[in-house]
């Protein structure tokens, strides 16, 4: 017989189990109180292995005497509505990474007080005027359609003509602008460009596009393994391919003009470390934290990248849209245009 | 007795009663705005798919089970425990992972294309969501239901062959008393699984045409943040289950096969000694599970039966193997550096939180589900109402949307200043015990019942009383689905990304986390790897429990 211990862990096992709850209450408890601390909100790509998190936090850490914790999410739309639920009870001091797409909701939620934070000269991100208080933009990137050059050798000139040429149908992989924000911007994007026109164009996408995922990653997954030759993404996944993988393969179609994603830091309410977390959105724009941010998190920096010694060369010689689209969408707007593309593509 | 309630109850209550009450709480607060939900046109459709979907899943999965497995049962295959620990594999892939096997088997320039070498369509529609579906459940469900026929008591099958049963007749009188509670239990698994299922429906359905209410869920929490509404749907899908909760019952509950099935052989001759563990058992003893003592030998099966078997077997393993041959041939890519690249990365840290955080979880979850069904079993005679109503309440509970309930929990907690994020490990512990609980009460509940029912008079006789009863007597009886409750809260807790993806971040990390932050960063080659190499630590680790309790089971 084997088991002949069992009867004692299954004893254990009713006192553990009670005590569990208990338990996760304990290590609350048992946090040392001897330097400040820092929590930021913030989405999952920044904090892992390979994006700029880590580096970041050692960086800041020896500048401010305190500790640095990340709380990571699905991405900036997930954190920004995990704030908002959690209220005044939030752990967040900072919330790092929502992006223009729902930046006028954030401004609008008033949950957030001013960065107090000005924001330098040579600042390049595309951010409307009426966020300047409150958000304080780290990086950006432009939303494009990525091929692959060895499949597709005529690459879409614009949007019109990704949408009506028939080579197209079913080549594209699009995100779930209910569950992704690049979905979400997308679809912010095609709407800027066909205003009241939208119902009819989001048919002809219908045909362009293979299937549907739920984010980023399974999108650009299926893109990879050879399933469709196009897919939403930004210009800047090129730069990675080029730079890590050497590869000349995947590259970024260029509209006339691109939807601009600015990604935002701001100050938490209902913080109790609101000093700090101003010192650390400043520092978010100081060159070299720039330089790690868009090296890392292959976005464009938020600062001209001639202001950031020893940025990589592929980010400063890459080839930016001639014009930007900024537009913001409200909360009303959002659930508007997600009804509509749910009636063209039901 | 009552102690045997306990742990399950805690769970419960700590883990759902309390978070969820919260929920209900804030979700009359606004009580107007929570029911504007069901003026979204989408939600209809939303809800006739995923009912639908998850019907038409959980009816092929249990068919296609039942064929596999009665061809299976009690026949020397070659591979059979090759194709069993295979079995094992895809219930413990993440569901982003099963999406892209499947893409890599049979996408268009999936396995399947470019062997045949012309571009194949059958993907991005409703019928692939429910070929995945199938893929993902049916070899969980063989493996349950080959379980289930292997333990019917050898005496039974000698008896029905010396009064010249076949047929129909053999399979009404021997066969489906006991397997009709495990068909039901896996019928309603499958569909809750498949009820609840987000990212695999919106990868391979093609458009949102193919949602479910979990994406609804998901798209309220993140667009409106409207945690009210999310409640109601997630409190709708809880009732898509109250009609087949009330089919369920009507399965299990007609007393009259009980009879037959359970009670009848505890009169028996061979009863007797088998309780006695003082006694050596001998080979008459009815072994639960699959003593390769038992085996029928193929020279055995008749010809028709050979090739028929054959075929359906190859069959399945083909289907079973091509999704995560895509996936071994999608690693195979520059392997050797990806393989570089992901052990200098936090590979073996990822590997030991998955392990450090999947094995107390299983150990947990078996045995507070163990002494939970040993419970309804000792109250099922006096108390029959009650313990039919905690058996529905374990379906209830399972039916309820995960992203809810996670969601609800951190609420909960963080609203009580516990930090959930400061240690991640007791609460994910936690969380999965909990949510694995269902699929091992389910598992261990029909082979509890049935000792009970068989040795309960014998076991007190004996005067074999609490935890020296579970050891002589459940032990011997149940290892075998006490040993596949394990695994499969094993495999749960080892493949859980949702519920880690909400708890985690920071130093944390396990197998799937790791992986997906691999493919967040570009990384798809290495991500392959890790995928295929999760895949190997599962099967190893099931390979090895099989060939423990295998071993045992020989010695006796």
């Amino acid at each position: 017989m084997k088991f002949f211990f069992l009867g004692k862990v299954v004893s254990i096992f009713n006192v553990l189990s009670i005590g569990l709850l208990g338990l996760s209450s304990l290590t609350a408890l048992a946090a040392p109180e001897a330097k400040k601390t820092l929590t930021v909100y913030t989405y999952s790509a920044l904090t892992s292995e390979w994006g700029p998190g880590a580096l970041l936090r050692a960086m800041f850490e020896k500048e401010c005497n305190c500790e640095l914790k990340y709380v990571a999410v699905d991405d900036g739309a997930a954190l920004f509505k995990r704030i908002k639920l959690e209220g005044n009870k939030t752990k967040a001091e900072v919330a790092l990474g929502f992006d223009s797409s729902i930046a006028a909701d954030v401004v609008a939620s008033k949950l957030f007080v001013d960065s107090e934070v000005t924001l330098p000269q040579n600042l390049v991100a595309p951010v409307a005027e009426s966020l300047r208080a409150q958000l304080v933009p780290f990086d950006y990137g432009w939303l494009a359609v990525m091929y692959d050059s060895q499949k597709i050798k005529m690459p879409p000139k614009d949007m019109d003509d990704l949408l009506s040429r028939p080579e197209f149908a079913k080549q594209l992989l699009l995100e779930d602008p209910r569950t992704s924000a690049p979905g979400l911007a997308f679809l912010v994007w095609l709407d800027e460009l066909y205003a009241s026109k939208l119902p009819e164009q989001l048919q002809k996408l219908r045909k362009q596009t293979l299937t549907v995922s739920s984010g980023w990653t399974a999108a650009y997954g299926l893109f990879t393994k050879g399933e469709a030759p196009m897919v939403i993404s930004y210009t800047s996944s090129e730069l990675y391919h080029r730079v890590v993988e050497k590869k000349e393969r995947y590259k970024a179609a260029l509209f006339p003009a691109h939807y601009a994603v600015t990604e935002f830091g701001a100050v938490v309410k209902a913080g109790n470390q609101k000093d700090l977390a101003r010192k650390f959105l400043k520092f978010l724009l100081a060159p070299q934290s720039q330089k790690i941010l868009a090296e890392k998190n292959w976005m464009y920096p938020a600062l001209n990248v001639r202001a950031i010694p020893g940025l990589n060369d592929a980010f400063v010689n890459s080839v930016q849209p001639a014009k930007a689209l900024t537009a913001k969408a409200e909360l009303e707007t959002q659930k508007r245009l997600v009804n509509v593309w749910l009636n063209a593509f039901r | 007795m009552v102690l045997n309630f306990v742990p399950a109850l805690t769970l419960f209550v700590c883990g759902i009663v309390i978070p969820v009450s919260h929920l209900l709480v804030l979700c009359f607060r606004d009580f107007s705005t929570s029911l504007s939900v069901f003026s979204q046109p989408w939600l209809w459709s939303a809800l006739s798919f995923s009912l639908w979907q998850a019907l038409v899943s959980a009816l092929l999965s249990v068919l296609f089970a039942v064929i596999v497995a009665a061809v299976l049962a009690n026949r020397k295959w070659p591979g059979r425990r090759l194709l069993m620990v295979l079995s094992s594999l895809p219930f413990a892939l993440p569901s982003v992972l099963v999406g892209f096997a499947f893409v890599l088997a049979y996408g268009r320039s999936g396995f399947v294309a470019r062997s045949l070498g012309f571009e194949i369509r059958v993907l991005y529609n409703a019928f692939a969501v429910i070929a995945a579906h199938v893929f993902f459940n049916l070899p969980f469900a063989t493996r349950q239901l080959l379980d289930a026929l292997e333990s019917i008591p050898k005496e039974h099958i000698r008896s029905a062959k010396l009064l010249g049963m076949k047929g129909f007749l053999y399979w009404r009188i021997v066969v489906w008393p006991h397997v009709r509670i495990t068909l039901a239990n896996l019928f309603v698994l499958i569909f809750i699984l498949c009820l609840s299922s987000f990212a695999l429906v919106l990868m391979l359905g093609g458009g949102p045409q193919a949602s479910t209410l979990e994406v609804v869920v998901y798209q309220l929490l993140r667009l409106d943040a409207d945690l009210s509404g999310a409640s109601v749907v997630a409190l709708l899908q809880m009732s898509l289950l109250l009609p087949i909760v009330f089919l369920y019952r009507r399965i299990t509950q007609s007393r009259t096969h009980w009879k037959t099935a359970n009670v009848g052989p505890s009169a028996g001759p061979s009863a007797g000694p088998s309780a006695d563990p003082n006694v050596d058992p001998s080979a008459e003893r009815s072994v639960v599970g699959v003593g390769s003592v038992g085996l029928q030998s193929l020279s055995e099966v008749s010809w028709t039966m050979f090739f028929l078997g054959g075929f359906t077997l190859f069959l399945y393993a083909l289907y079973i193997a091509l999704p995560l041959l895509g996936l071994a041939s999608d690693a195979s890519k520059g392997f050797v550096s990806s393989l570089e690249f992901i052990f200098q990365s936090s590979f073996l840290d990822a590997l030991w939180g998955s392990v450090s955080l999947a094995f107390p979880s299983a150990f947990g979850c078996m045995l507070s589900s163990w002494m939970f069904v040993r419970g309804i079993a000792v109250i099922q005679k006096q108390f029959p109402r009650l313990s039919g109503w905690g058996v529905d309440a374990v379906w209830l509970v399972m039916g309820l949307s995960p992203t809810v309930l996670t969601l609800a929990w951190i609420v909960t907690l963080s609203s009580h200043d516990v930090d959930v994020f400061g240690n991640p490990y007791p609460v994910l512990i936690f969380v999965h015990t909990l949510l694995a609980l269902p699929l091992c009460v389910r598992t261990l509940l029909p082979s509890a019942l049935s000792v009970h029912n068989r040795l309960d008079r014998s076991a007190r006789s004996l005067g074999l009383l609490g935890t020296s009863r579970m050891r002589f007597v459940e032990w011997p009886e149940m290892r075998r689905p006490l040993l596949s409750a394990f695994l499969l809260a094993f495999a749960f807790s080892f493949g859980d990304v949702s519920g880690v993806l909400m708890f985690g971040g920071g130093n944390f990390r396990t197998l799937p986390l790791f992986i997906f932050e691999l493919m967040g960063a570009y990384r798809f080659g290495p991500a392959a790897v890790a995928s295929v190499l999760l895949a190997l630590v599962c099967v190893s680790f099931f390979w090895i429990s099989e060939l423990f309790v295998g071993r045992t089971e020989e010695r006796k």
